[in-house]
């Protein structure tokens, strides 16, 4: 109903990026500030080694390594929404497709750094290009990463291209820098019907590409743990399942997103009521195959109690992990799911709640894939230091961890103040339409 | 004042100070275990052996860059045979100069005087050796197909080499880190003839490219005889045939080594990709070069 | 006659030649210096000073040497459970001749019990240098790798330390140098060689490398040797025959005939340690339990 008293004038006034406001700008500055302690941490990790951090011979990987599943994770929903709904005719989606992408570049850029941060030897990274080995899975995910990076920006800026004319066009709002940048990036574009048809070819083969690329970026990360025989790990199942979880976090990151750049931007008008609605029901159908994956993975396993996973899968139960596990089941999936099959759960503000305890759940889901399992190994943890048989985070490790989050939503947030999060352009082109209707 | 005024005082205090020098020398009273052996390859040059050890609570540490004067008989300037130092593993060989003719034809056994130098840690030590000159040699029979290794030593006795029985000998293959006994028993010992025969149970056992095994028998540190032995090269051996592991290619090989199924499915998939990345930058060039056109 | 006893001569001051590799390396150059020595029989010989003199230290093995390993062997290692007492006389040695940082052991002996009626035993653990090794499917660029004679080691000059290596291992056996070794001047300023592990670096893997260092100059590995119990086999697959120092056996026959097996076999890995099962012992298990505490109290203190 709101749609019909748009003009082309006002959606573009509406969409174009806006200096922050004292909210903005206190934001901006707490992430700024938990992204320099997490820079501090970092430079003592440098200096004294990963013994900063609290992971030892037994649990050789901590929190590094669950966020970078987790940023990996969320990577997948610039798959989601833009492509897979964009070939599907999905027309509602088209306000949440920028969201999508900038939270899915951000996610991958921070998912390839914390991964530099996890090594021992920084310095040589180089050697990954010059003495690789293609026989490893850490080489696969190496280079589907990057190729995700590269389909994931040419899906942001192609789409992009019809709305630098109105941010060229509203200069004298912005810093000269700013309207310096969109001249470089997107003066070319006249919106002929040739470049037009192009875009939407070009657009249309990312969108096909991006489907498969995004399967593989989180099945070949699923395969660093796969790949190795321990308990937990060992499971023909984790393809599917790291998939099926990434698209439901992706989701849910997208509808916190949603949530906030519609209350910060004042954007009631393009992010209605009926977006959050469908997204709810997104969110649950995503949120109940996760539920399968996990029935799946757990269950199967806990029937047969073969020895060396039994203690693994009763921590996980009753044990020490147990108030995470069931934590990250209920928050991350159970709860969600009851709130959202209501209509009235998927209001905007229970299903920004929701959102939140999807992500949240997410997280804590991802610690617990890496940790638990490399507390129970084949052999007894003996001749050993105590400290290695346990595993909590240092403060360096939370604050590099914290810091990596800080960043990636630094960036969403910067890119919000540069770009229009939702496409000018598109949406007064799906105006036009409904109007004529 | 009242300690002074003691008349004991200059005792008490001359025995604290004694006593100290005691003790402490006791903390410093370390015990050298010094050993010479005799050996004697056959038809090679004999030699003999210096090991210096430390009992430290109940391991033997070996001492290094200990000093040793070899004598020939007793201890004396003209009986010097040579001065060493032991090396890392706490070793030294000394051999025996021709200049020492007569007194090694003198006698058919001759005893060896080792004397370490005192050092910082350790007071002189002596060790002694006497030894019987004998030799080993071995012999190998086939018999309908039974392979068997005869050895038998003789130990030189008033100028004549007679036969030494009850002597026990290691007979075995010589392998690359140690060597293995050619039968079931581990020792053999010679009988009145001063020979001892050593069923060969090791059938198919892998030599050198001609298939050619070394059979060695020796005494280990006989009282007597000190440490004779004897070599001989013997043709039952199998010819060995190797695989280079590092030949096939596998998911464990190095980079140059990947197996090329992977190579296919990743290059082509990758190639894919990318080549419809490169060609959507291509298309990103062309909208880029309609600038021009007419809106 | 003379130039055999020349050439043995050699051979006495040097260690044992193997029978298999031809005689490149060890050729000693005349001084032209003669010496005079006594045979047995009272003959005397004149012999090259130069051949008396020990064989000095074997040059340093290039990088590219340390991958290929030496040919025509494979090396193989039996632990007999039978004879372990927990007295860690083999970690010791290990972590002393390699100046394995403090809270590292290479060699781990676990106390075992597989099941509640099973017999509880001491097992020994070093890196199995399995024949399909997962740490080395694994490793992005090629830091770890298996050689020909079968030693799977670690170039430290290369490691990224991502750990992926430390995660596929089933057996545990990899440790990492989380912070700068605390070395002695003179060895963390020694040349890397992978053969000696010498010195370890920050930030990358390490574990038992079967020594190939001591195995290159015909000596058994530090563990082998100082287990006063005589635990440790080590030999070559081919020669069929593993020695403890003063024991030697025929490989295939010990394994056939006290029933050899390996570690988690079921997982494919097909590990080069074998162990033989700990029966006929004539001590108790819990004897060794006491090493553990006066262990423990020494780390106290």
């Amino acid at each position: 109903m709101e749609t019909h008293q748009l003009t082309a004038a006002k959606i573009t006034h509406d969409l174009m990026p806006q200096p922050f406001g004292m909210k903005g700008k206190i934001w901006t500055a707490a992430l700024i500030i938990i992204c320099a302690i997490g820079a501090y941490a970092y430079y003592r990790q440098l200096r004294y080694g990963l013994t900063v951090t609290n992971m030892g011979d037994y649990v050789s990987w901590g929190i590094y390594i669950s966020n970078f599943v987790f940023f990996v994770a969320i990577s997948l929903v610039g798959s989601l929404i833009t492509a897979i709904f964009r070939l599907t005719n999905v027309k509602w989606s088209t306000p949440l497709t920028r969201i999508a992408e900038i939270i899915a570049v951000s996610a991958i850029v921070f998912a390839s750094l914390i991964i530099i941060v996890d090594m021992g030897r920084p310095e040589r990274l180089v050697n990954i290009f010059s003495h690789g080995r293609l026989q490893s899975p850490i080489m696969w995910d190496v280079v589907v990463i990057s190729t995700y990076l590269v389909i994931s920006l040419l899906l942001l800026y192609i789409p992009m291209l019809p709305d630098y004319k109105f941010m060229i066009e509203s200069k004298g709002k912005g810093p000269k820098w700013m309207s310096k940048g969109y001249k470089f990036f997107g003066s070319f574009w006249k919106g002929t019907g040739e470049q037009t048809r192009i875009s939407k070819k070009a657009v249309l083969i990312l969108s096909i590409l991006i489907i498969p690329v995004a399967f593989c970026i989180h099945t070949v990360t699923s395969w660093l743990f796969a790949t190795t025989y321990r308990p937990g790990w060992d499971s023909t199942n984790f393809g599917a399942y790291f998939v099926s979880g990434a698209f439901l976090v992706g989701a849910g990151a997208v509808v916190v997103a949603m949530y906030v750049f519609r209350n910060a931007y004042k954007l009631q008008s393009y992010i209605t009521v009926k977006h959050f609605d469908r997204m709810g029901k997104v969110v649950v159908m995503l949120a109940l195959l996760y539920l399968y994956f996990n029935v799946n993975e757990y269950l199967v396993p806990a029937f047969k109690m073969k020895k060396h996973e039994e203690a693994h899968l009763s921590n996980l139960f009753a044990g020490e992990f147990a108030p995470m596990f069931w934590f990250a089941i209920l928050i991350g999936m159970i709860i969600p799911i009851l709130v959202l099959v209501f209509p009235k759960g998927r209001k905007p503000l229970p299903m920004f709640i929701a959102g939140c305890m999807v992500v949240i759940g997410a997280w804590f889901k991802r610690y617990l894939i890496v940790t638990p399992t490399l507390l129970h190994p084949f052999l007894p943890m003996h001749d050993a230091p105590e400290k290695f048989k346990h595993y909590f985070p240092s403060w360096e490790e939370w604050a590099i961890a914290m810091g990596s989050l800080a960043g990636a939503l630094l960036i969403i947030t910067l890119f919000a103040r540069i770009f229009p999060v939702i496409p000018i352009h598109e949406t007064i082109e799906e105006n036009h339409e409904t109007a004529e209707k | 004042m009242k300690l002074l005024k003691n008349k004991y005082w200059l005792p008490v205090l001359l025995l604290l100070a004694f006593t100290n020098k005691m003790i402490a020398q006791d903390s410093l009273a370390h015990e050298l275990l010094l050993n010479i052996s005799f050996y004697l390859p056959n038809d090679k040059i004999p030699y003999l052996k210096l090991s210096a050890k430390e009992k430290v609570e109940r391991r033997f540490i070996p001492q290094k860059g200990i000093s040793g004067s070899v004598y020939i008989g007793e201890e004396n300037e003209i009986n010097l045979l040579g001065q060493v130092n032991t090396n890392d593993k706490g070793e030294a060989i000394v051999y025996i100069p021709s200049s020492f003719k007569s007194i090694w034809d003198s006698s058919s056994t001759i005893s060896f005087l080792v004397i370490s130098e005192a050092n910082k840690v350790f007071q002189s030590t002596k060790s002694e050796v006497q030894v019987t000159k004998a030799r080993v040699e071995i012999d190998t029979v086939s018999t309908d197909g039974i392979k068997s290794v005869l050895a038998k030593v003789t130990s030189l006795n008033n100028g004549q080499w007679l036969p030494a029985k009850d002597v026990e000998l290691k007979i075995a293959v010589r392998r690359s880190l140690g060597d293995l006994p050619v039968g079931d028993e581990e020792t053999y010992t010679t009988d009145s003839t001063g020979t001892v025969t050593a069923e060969y149970k090791r059938d198919s056992l892998l030599g050198d490219t001609k298939g050619n095994l070394i059979l060695v028998a020796k005494t280990e540190d006989h009282e007597t005889y000190g440490n004779i032995s004897v070599e001989k090269q013997v043709n039952w051996g199998v010819a060995p045939k190797f695989e280079n592991l590092l030949d096939k290619r596998s998911l464990w090989a190095t980079s140059s080594k990947t197996p090329f199924w992977l190579l296919g499915l990743a290059y082509s998939i990758i190639g894919g990709v990318w080549g419809t990345l490169i060609y959507l930058i291509y298309l990103l060039l062309r909208i880029r070069k309609l600038r021009k056109a007419a809106a | 006659m003379v130039t055999g006893l020349l050439a043995s001569v050699a051979a006495a001051g040097c260690s044992d030649k193997d029978p298999f590799t031809p005689d490149t390396d060890q050729q000693v150059v005349a001084s032209g210096q003669k010496v005079k020595l006594l045979s047995v029989d009272g003959e005397v010989i004149e012999v090259d000073k130069a051949f008396l003199k020990p064989v000095p230290e074997l040059p340093q093995v290039s990088n590219t040497e340390a991958r290929r390993g030496i040919p025509g062997k494979k090396f193989v290692m039996v632990i007999d459970l039978s004879r372990c007492k927990n007295l860690k006389k083999c970690q010791e040695a290990c972590n002393h001749a390699h100046f394995v940082p403090d809270a590292q052991n290479w060699i781990k002996i676990h106390p075992m019990q597989d099941a509640e009626h099973e017999a509880p035993y001491w097992q020994p653990t070093t890196c199995m240098h399995c024949d399909e090794p997962p740490c080395v499917k694994v490793c992005p660029v090629d830091a770890t790798f298996k050689r020909q004679d079968g030693i799977v080691l670690i170039d430290s000059d290369r490691c990224i330390g991502c750990r992926f290596c430390m995660a596929g291992c089933p057996y545990s056996t990899r440790v990492f140098n989380w912070e700068k070794p605390d070395l002695p001047e003179e060895i963390s300023t020694k040349h890397y060689s992978c053969e000696t592990s010498i010195p370890q670096k920050k930030g990358t893997v390490g574990k038992c490398d079967f020594c190939p260092d001591m195995v290159r100059k015909g000596e058994l590995p530090h563990c082998v040797s100082a287990c006063p119990n005589g635990v440790f086999f080590f030999g070559d697959m081919y020669e069929d025959s593993v020695s403890n120092g003063p024991e030697t056996f025929r490989f295939s026959d010990l394994i056939r005939d006290k029933a050899g097996y390996r570690l988690l076999e079921d997982l494919g890995t097909k590990p080069s340690v074998y162990y033989l099962p700990p029966v006929n012992r004539n001590f108790k298990f819990e004897d060794g339990l006491k090493i553990e505490e006066e262990r423990k109290n020494e780390k106290v203190k």
